[in-house]
């Protein structure tokens, strides 16, 4: 125990002497945290659009008064022959071409699709608008669909992303950490010299998890506080829920990253190969697109990715009040990351 | 000038010879781009829902078929309660519940709306499959650029950015702090080598490596991905090297800010990773952003190589269209090479 005591001691001196590492390690990810949840805006406002009409009735007047009204849109004016809204839309200065040709009851609509998200959206919005002015015919058989959204009513993308990025962002605080760590005290040669004192593996690998662990919460305390503070986001589930599920997750990073650590040869591989993994966690998470949407192999691979179970289990908790009782599986899985990634780096610190 | 070409052989013998880090460098962008290419879609299949079944109708049965055939959604199980639903979706089994009630032909959806996205995605594809009452049948909408909206063309030259953004970075942003830490940088302190010429001498062999990545993910994303092609060849590889080149200069700036490879690692990789993703345009679209988020996307490099890259390869277009970006691009890099050597240590603290 007291062999621990100085080694956490020296860990924690270690991280804390360099200067840089400080604001590296709280600042960068609040600030981070507090710039990049606004990032994530699905919703499209301020479409460029040109509206060329060629019909000249009473009809089409009325469905370009409605382009000028709806605050989706801003017409931009000059587009009146086939030259310009090819230039218009090659030049990127409208999203979109509403034209209407003379007597055929038809709209025509080009849009720009080099961002196909958002040409998507602006092909909704625009067949909205033409509804809106020659509206299609219901019987008594037609059916009709409606929708409400639970958990978040508004469908705010703030709510998703700020608890999402706060896991983000202790992942890499984690990952990041524990990967260069032991590496390093065999790239300077510290090594040799910790292998001529007492200290145990246990020990050892103990002092390298228990500092990061606790930044790593300590960070995500932080991140909470900054939701609830700046944001306005309370979590709906309970709060040890939260912690004691973070707490067993940032065990799996680190135990990853330690892994990571002590299979490679410099700080520089070790570096890459965390890169690599957390770059394949980020982006196969869910957060950007649905993991049900990817072919099977990939959602097989997915499984095997726990910032994808985290973020779900955050979400499940914060957003829809989850309990332990809903979250016991993910929690299961998260404890399997856990327990065999460690199990990884200790068995491979032996060579 | 003898002293600095052997200087970059000596580098370049550097990355030679440490061949488990050099095929880390070749082979990675290999295994993400291709991974991502397919995996990173924003087409809905297979999206897990539950239907609740009120009406228990032949029209209502009729509707469950549908939503079951289109290979959209995949009904996981029925409920009939409130309370169900909600168990459902805080176990995250389902994302939607489809109603049926019993009176006459409305249906309703129940959407967990915890993942804003996937809630709208969901909702839309839902009503056009289910609803007769399609809005503005009237219209006929021609895509540009980008006929069929492929997940592929949208996101395969987005993560070309990332990817060698990233991986660029990573190669320079540890070299001097690397000498500094195991104590050779006083070796090449006392050398007759200026500041300028020990940048450059780091930069321009990973300049090599970079080619060879920007090689690779180029014939990725023809072969495999079938990304159209519809501009020159030769623009497009001058404006991926320029690109791969400012990142390796901003590695370099950080390697001569940061005292240990720790520092280093945790700047590019902590303070890149997510900017680079999320604020490029990437998969949100800027022009949605917050004006102030919009005025910070500007000094993201990945940006600028965004829009030339979709342009070359979307819309075809020449050097006169992206002179902007290529301007901007060799901006940063100058100014990132520039910082780098008035910032380079000559003493040792």
């Amino acid at each position: 125990m007291r062999i621990l005591r100085f080694i956490l001691v020296k860990e924690f001196t270690q991280i804390f002497r360099d200067k840089a590492m400080l604001p590296i390690l709280f600042v960068l990810p609040v600030v981070q945290l507090l710039v990049l949840s606004h990032a994530a805006v699905f919703e499209v406002n301020g479409l460029r659009i040109a509206v060329w009409d060629q019909d000249r009735t009473e009809e089409s007047r009325r469905l370009e008064q409605a382009f000028r009204a709806n605050t989706y849109f801003e017409v931009v004016e000059g587009v009146q022959n086939e030259a310009a809204a090819n230039r218009y839309l090659r030049e990127g200065r409208v999203n979109a071409v509403v034209m209407i040709p003379r007597g055929s009851g038809v709209v025509h609509v080009r849009i720009d699709a080099v961002d196909g998200y958002t040409a998507g959206i602006a092909d909704a919005y625009i067949r909205q608008v033409v509804a809106s002015v020659w509206p299609p015919a219901i019987g008594p058989d037609t059916r009709i669909v409606s929708g409400r959204f639970r958990f978040n009513p508004e469908l705010d993308d703030k709510r998703n992303m700020v608890p999402a990025i706060l896991v983000l962002l202790i992942t890499m605080l984690g990952a990041f950490l524990s990967a260069m760590n032991i590496v390093r005290e065999r790239e300077i040669g510290t090594m040799d010299q910790l292998d001529v004192t007492p200290i145990t593996r246990a020990h050892f690998i103990l002092g390298k998890l228990i500092p990061f662990w606790l930044i790593g919460l300590g960070m995500f305390g932080i991140g909470l506080t900054v939701a609830w503070a700046v944001f306005g986001i309370v979590s709906a589930g309970p709060l040890p829920v939260l912690f004691g599920t973070a707490a067993l997750y940032l065990l799996s990073v680190l135990g990853l990253g330690l892994w990571v650590s002590s299979v490679s040869d410099t700080q520089h591989q070790a570096m890459l190969v965390a890169w690599f993994l957390l770059v394949v966690f980020i982006l196969m998470s869910g957060l950007f697109t649905p993991v049900s949407s990817m072919p099977e192999w990939a959602r097989h691979i997915a499984q095997l990715n726990p910032v994808k179970w985290y973020i779900d289990l955050v979400r499940r908790v914060m957003l829809a009040g989850a309990g332990w009782a809903d979250v016991l599986p993910s929690v299961g899985v998260l404890a399997v990351f856990a327990v065999a990634w460690n199990s990884l780096a200790w068995w491979s610190m032996r060579r | 000038m003898n002293a600095f070409l052997g200087f970059i052989l000596k580098e370049f013998r550097h990355i030679l010879r440490d061949r488990r880090t050099l095929a880390i460098l070749f082979g990675l962008p290999i295994v993400q781009l291709l991974l991502f290419g397919y995996a990173i879609r924003n087409e809905l299949t297979s999206a897990e829902i539950a239907v609740w079944d009120q009406a228990r109708t032949a029209e209502s049965r009729a509707a469950i078929a549908r939503l079951e055939a289109g290979g959209y959604f995949r009904v996981m199980g029925r409920v009939d309660s409130e309370t169900q639903v909600d168990h459902l979706f805080r176990r995250g089994v389902v994302r939607q519940v489809v109603v049926f009630p019993t009176d006459g032909p409305r249906v309703h959806l129940i959407t967990d709306g915890s993942d804003p996205n996937m809630a709208r995605l969901l909702q839309r594809y839902t009503m056009g499959v289910l609803s007769d009452v399609e809005p503005g049948k009237d219209v006929r909408t021609t895509y540009l650029y980008n006929p069929g909206l492929k997940s592929a063309n949208l996101f395969v030259p987005g993560l070309m950015a990332v990817i060698l953004m990233l991986v660029s970075t990573l190669m320079t942003s540890i070299s001097l702090t690397r000498e500094k830490e195991t104590g050779t940088l006083e070796t090449l302190l006392a050398s007759p080598l200026a500041p300028a010429q020990i940048i450059w001498g780091k930069v321009l062999p990973y300049l090599l490596v970079s080619f060879v990545n920007v090689g690779t993910v180029l014939v990725i994303a023809r072969a495999v991905f079938g990304v159209p092609f519809n501009g020159s060849v030769a623009l497009f590889i001058f404006v991926s090297l320029l690109y791969a080149f400012t990142a390796l200069a901003l590695g370099m700036l950080i390697s001569t800010v940061a005292r240990t490879q720790q520092t280093a690692m945790m700047l590019s990789l902590g303070g890149l990773l997510l900017p680079t993703i999320l604020l490029s345009g990437f998969i949100y679209p800027i022009s949605n952003m917050p004006d102030i988020l919009q005025a910070i996307s500007h000094v993201i490099p990945a940006r600028w190589y965004m829009v030339a890259n979709r342009a070359i390869l979307l819309k075809g277009a020449g050097l006169a269209d992206i002179g902007r970006e290529v301007l901007i691009l060799a901006g940063m890099t100058a100014l990132f090479l520039t910082v780098s050597i008035r910032r380079f240590p000559i003493r040792l603290d």
